[in-house]
């Protein structure tokens, strides 16, 4: 067979940009039609929102690329926020202790999920679906835990530290994708989930270690969908029993938006962050018109199925 | 004659469920007094029916190997829709109660033909993973119930035609009419399935989908009609309940797909496909909602209920892909 992965330039395929296009066309779309969209504030706003959201996508993303799937990101996310302010409230533990210790746990986590999925061959999107309903619970036992209060300072400032006048959030995403842009299209460790997600079976035959490097990105998953959510909670300085609850839902939009498949072998750093502003755009715009929040998750819904099926249809057509 | 009993059950497919049942009843029995209570055994009835119609549904599909995760929010939206209709009174006095009721659960079928077709569609010629396609209609039909019920109608629909309320009431030899449907639907489903052409060809399909196609069946024909029964099945439970409850909320059917798949993967079903009956649907709620009702009567806090379904949900499937893998290699096929 062809070999016909899409990172390199040689392959360059229209398709894989279609998410600029939109990101373009809405962009342009809310500008002319609403006098309250093209202000510094609102476009700060929601790079700002896109930025911490964005560290959960991370490893979803290379989940996406080898082809599995990680439903319990929202849940994780929702989970490590909550733990950190439990430790600092009730334990008395420094900031920084408390952030390695949920890390640490979360990305074990992560470690069992990939085992069980690669060792017993599991369908990675059941067990997830498992894990989500797990975390959501725990996090709700840990919530009513402790007093509904808003967390120390210095758990408070962790997302608003500045740097150069920005959200330090904001420059990490754009180092984050620069540096992953460049380890999957240059680090063989890398280049190989690539490999391995389009073709499991024949990267074993070449050597390559699939188990070892699914298992690491469950591990990955889960560290990053954590280190997001310690930001998320840090933002919004309480902790809150909906921080993301649906989360996976809007990733898994924002990466087949941006031109990840279910079938693993694509998708991108910088597509899924694409991805992840254009469901941030739609979602400010909706709020602009005032369709109200339900009708918002019904949009997203339809755009999930609808990027799903172009995906599955393209696939057919490439034979 | 015992022992031959047990060792044909041990070599069912079901026979988890049922042994889970049967200790799970036990300990209930013996450790709570409340339990063996003629309310309590009610309150069973009324959670058992539903469930396992909706587990019905979704056992034929795993027969086929897939599964539909937009039935708790099909069985929630059906309810309300069943509710709307039921609740406008100038409806009711303009048309009279038989036809209202009438129109109330036709409109509460409809909404599960709808999504249960839609879901069939986009698997079937889409080509669309069922996870993904039922995730994404159980957000969609979800948010639209949502909207409904937000604003004017508050959190419940309810003031419904007394007939209608009977109908949700009323016993026959002990058990309500909703459980009665539930018999019915189960004995003739597992005739169906065990006996007949159609019934064995989803079996057939589920072992084999490329080796099927090749043999002539239809398979998404199947699949799209086998969506469809799920979702009508959805329906059925969730207007069963809302006669039930005399009132239709917002929280109907709400993360119940997670309580049937376990149901079903318990009571012998797989994801894989090509396993699955009516008895194991039996079991496999009677288990999970005993399982519920023991939270309720031991009152432990319903935080916790999340953490176990979700808990379980991983050691079942990890258990139904042990056991697959232990079976495959002792076939040398891996």
């Amino acid at each position: 067979m062809e070999n016909k992965l899409n990172y390199t330039r040689r392959n360059f395929r229209p398709g894989d940009y279609t998410v600029f296009l939109l990101i373009t066309l809405v962009f342009v779309l809310l500008t002319l039609t609403s006098n309250t969209f093209l202000t510094y504030n609102n476009l700060y706003s929601i790079l700002y929102g896109v930025s911490i959201q964005f560290f959960a996508v991370i490893g979803f993303t290379l989940l996406l690329v080898l082809g599995e799937l990680d439903m319990g990101v929202g849940s994780m996310y929702g989970l490590s926020g909550t733990l950190v302010g439990v430790l600092m409230v009730r334990g008395k533990w420094d900031f920084t202790t408390a952030v390695i210790f949920v890390l640490i746990v979360c990305t074990l986590f992560g470690v069992g999920v990939g085992f069980l999925v690669t060792k017993l061959r599991l369908d990675s999107m059941m067990v997830t679906l498992g894990t989500l309903s797990l975390l959501k619970g725990l996090t709700a036992i840990i919530f009513n835990m402790m007093p509904a209060n808003i967390y120390g300072e210095t758990y408070r400032n962790f997302s608003k530290i500045r740097i150069g006048g920005i959200n330090w959030t904001m420059l990490a995403m754009v180092v984050v994708i620069i540096v992953f842009e460049i380890l999957l299209r240059k680090v063989p460790g890398f280049r190989q989930i690539y490999y391995i997600g389009y073709n499991k079976k024949t990267a074993r035959l070449f050597g390559m270690k699939t188990d070892r490097v699914r298992i690491l990105c469950f591990a990955a998953s889960a560290l990053t969908a954590a280190f997001g959510g310690i930001v998320a909670t840090s933002r919004i300085t309480h902790s809150d029993i909906l921080t993301g609850s649906g989360l996976e839902f809007s990733l898994l939009t924002a990466c087949v938006v941006g031109g990840a498949s279910l079938l693993g072998g694509r998708g991108g750093m910088l597509k899924s962050a694409a991805g992840m502003l254009f469901i941030a755009l739609m979602t400010n715009g909706m709020a602009i018109y005032r369709i109200e929040p339900n009708m918002q998750q019904v949009v997203i819904g339809i755009i999930l199925i609808v990027a799903v099926f172009i995906d599955v249809w393209m696939n057919r057509k490439r034979g | 004659m015992l022992k031959g009993t047990f060792d044909y059950l041990k070599k069912q497919e079901y026979f988890f469920g049922l042994l889970m049942t049967v200790l799970f009843f036990i300990i209930l029995a013996i450790f709570n007094p409340y339990f063996l209570s003629v309310d309590n055994f009610d309150s069973l009835q009324t959670t058992i029916a539903p469930n396992a119609i909706v587990a019905i549904g979704m056992m034929l599909l795993m027969v086929l190997g897939m599964f539909d995760l937009s039935v708790g929010s099909v069985m929630g939206m059906s309810g309300i829709a069943t509710g709307y209709v039921l609740s406008r009174t100038a409806l009711v006095a303009s048309w009279g109660n038989t036809w209202v009721i009438v129109a109330a659960i036709a409109a509460g079928l409809a909404v599960g033909l709808i999504v249960g077709f839609i879901n069939g569609i986009l698997v079937a010629w889409g080509k669309i993973v069922p996870l993904i396609t039922t995730v994404g209609t159980l957000y969609i039909v979800r948010g639209l119930a949502e909207m409904i019920m937000t604003g004017k109608e508050a959190y419940s629909l309810n003031g419904f035609p007394q007939a209608f309320v009977d109908f949700g009431n009323t016993k026959i030899l002990g058990l309500y009419v909703m459980t009665w449907i539930c018999i019915i639907l189960l004995i003739v489903t597992g005739l169906i399935l065990k006996n007949t052409h159609t019934g064995r060809s989803l079996y057939y399909i589920g072992g084999n989908q490329r080796s099927a196609v090749s043999l002539g069946f239809h398979v998404n024909k199947v699949t799209i009609l086998t969506f469809i029964l799920s979702g009508l099945l959805s329906s059925v439970a969730g207007i069963l309940s809302v006669a039930r409850y005399q009132s239709a909320s917002r929280y109907l059917g709400k993360d119940l797909q997670l309580d049937i798949l376990i149901a079903c993967i318990i009571g012998g079903g797989s994801l894989l496909g090509g396993r699955g009956s009516m008895w194991g649907v039996l079991f496999g709620t009677a288990f999970v909602t005993l399982l519920q009702n023991g939270f309720n009567l031991f009152e432990i806090n319903p935080l916790y209920k999340s953490v176990i379904i979700g808990g379980m949900l991983v050691l079942v499937v990890a258990a139904d892909g042990y056991l697959y893998l232990k079976k495959m290699r002792e076939l040398g096929k891996a």
